[in-house]
């Protein structure tokens, strides 16, 4: 009898904690050697080996019903895969929602600062309106105060008004 | 290089420093420094701030239109004859008089060319020493009655032939309630004027 040793590339296997799972679900048992996983068989074994991207999986064709094996440890490897994936995607999802709402408290944050900043705004213009009334006022009891004092000086008054300013103009004659 | 005045205060339009309305600069620093002066703030050369003689000129022809001229008052103006005459120059190119104070006398200001120059170019100048003995506050544009009045431009002729005494004052007041007081108050009513703002 010939031992045919057979090779095969499992592309879909990158994974090995999947990999893993997947064997031990099937209830096969294995063990770990550097990079390598063996399923121990009989007097042979089918072995895993890790390459740049992809697993190898090498079993003895003297066996074929390691082939089949092979074929459900694939199997269900893209089961976990498509579980893995799913996970995978609701974590994402669920980031995403935690961002949005760390986004959306932010922006009511911020919404709530500018309505107190607007009304502080609003209550410093209200008073600084005050203030100047009560300066137009003072300027307008000092104007005529200055006036008063003027003609009981003897001074003929002129109010000129120009621009922002005031003039009073005094002119005596002898 | 542009030449530089340097300058205590502005007024752009004054009706009492001089005949019509007056864009008035009160040049900072005074050499003569006269007994009894009422400008005393502006004696030191340290005060005020420097301007650039152009940049003045373009700031008094923003108000050309609102002006018949300008007034050169101290300070001394003829401490600064070099921008004085340039100043004095440049205005009367652009149809706007000037009038010119200086407490130098006719005989001090005949032996230096340049403020003789100035004296000359003028259209008005007021000019000798502020004498506190002779202050008169009724000699329109004159704060006593040595100082004299020098009409280089007939259009202004009607100042020697007045007689009118006259005392004027203006009291320039701005939105913040600042006060300036210009023309020739006499001290009692200032002291008065600053009574009402307390």
């Amino acid at each position: 009898m010939s031992t045919l040793t057979r090779t095969k590339i499992c592309k879909n296997i990158r994974k090995v904690d999947l990999l893993k799972k997947a064997i031990s679900e099937l209830g096969l048992i294995f063990k770990e050697k550097g990079s390598r996983i063996i399923i121990p068989y009989k007097q042979t074994s089918l072995i895993f080996e890790k390459q740049t991207n992809y697993y190898v999986a090498t079993f003895n064709n003297d066996f074929p019903e390691l082939n089949q094996k092979l074929l459900e440890i694939e199997q269900k490897y893209d089961e976990i895969y498509k579980l893995y994936l799913d996970e995978l995607k609701r974590k994402r999802e669920a980031l995403e929602r935690e961002k949005i709402l760390k986004n959306i408290i932010e922006q009511r944050k911020l919404e709530e600062e500018k309505a107190i900043l607007e009304k502080e705004i609003r209550e410093l213009e209200k008073i600084k309106k005050l203030e100047e009334k009560k300066l137009m006022q003072k300027i307008e009891e000092t104007r005529n105060a200055i006036e008063e004092r003027a003609k009981q000086s003897g001074f003929t008054v002129k109010r000129i008004e120009r621009g922002n300013k005031q003039i009073i103009k005094l002119v005596r004659r002898l | 290089m542009n030449l530089i005045i340097r300058i205590g205060d502005i007024e752009p339009c004054s009706t009492v420093e001089g005949p019509g309305k007056r864009f008035t600069i009160w040049v900072q620093g005074c050499s003569i420094r006269c007994k009894g002066c009422w400008n005393k703030e502006l004696w030191s050369f340290n005060g005020g701030i420097d301007f650039d003689v152009e940049e003045l000129i373009k700031k008094i022809l923003e108000y050309k239109n609102n002006i018949d001229g300008i007034t050169l008052v101290g300070g001394e103006p003829l401490d600064q004859v070099e921008a004085i005459l340039y100043l004095i120059k440049r205005v009367k190119e652009k149809n706007l008089s000037v009038m010119l104070y200086t407490g130098y006398t006719l005989e001090q200001i005949n032996k230096d060319p340049l403020k003789w120059k100035a004296f000359k170019e003028a259209d008005i100048v007021v000019y000798g020493p502020f004498i506190e003995e002779k202050k008169d506050l009724f000699l329109r544009w004159r704060g006593s009655s040595n100082q004299l009045i020098q009409v280089n431009n007939p259009r202004y002729e009607f100042i020697n032939n007045t007689s009118d005494r006259i005392n004027e004052v203006e009291i320039h007041m701005d939105e913040n309630g600042e006060i300036k007081i210009t023309g020739y108050p006499d001290k009692k009513f200032v002291e008065e004027v600053l009574k009402c703002l307390k």
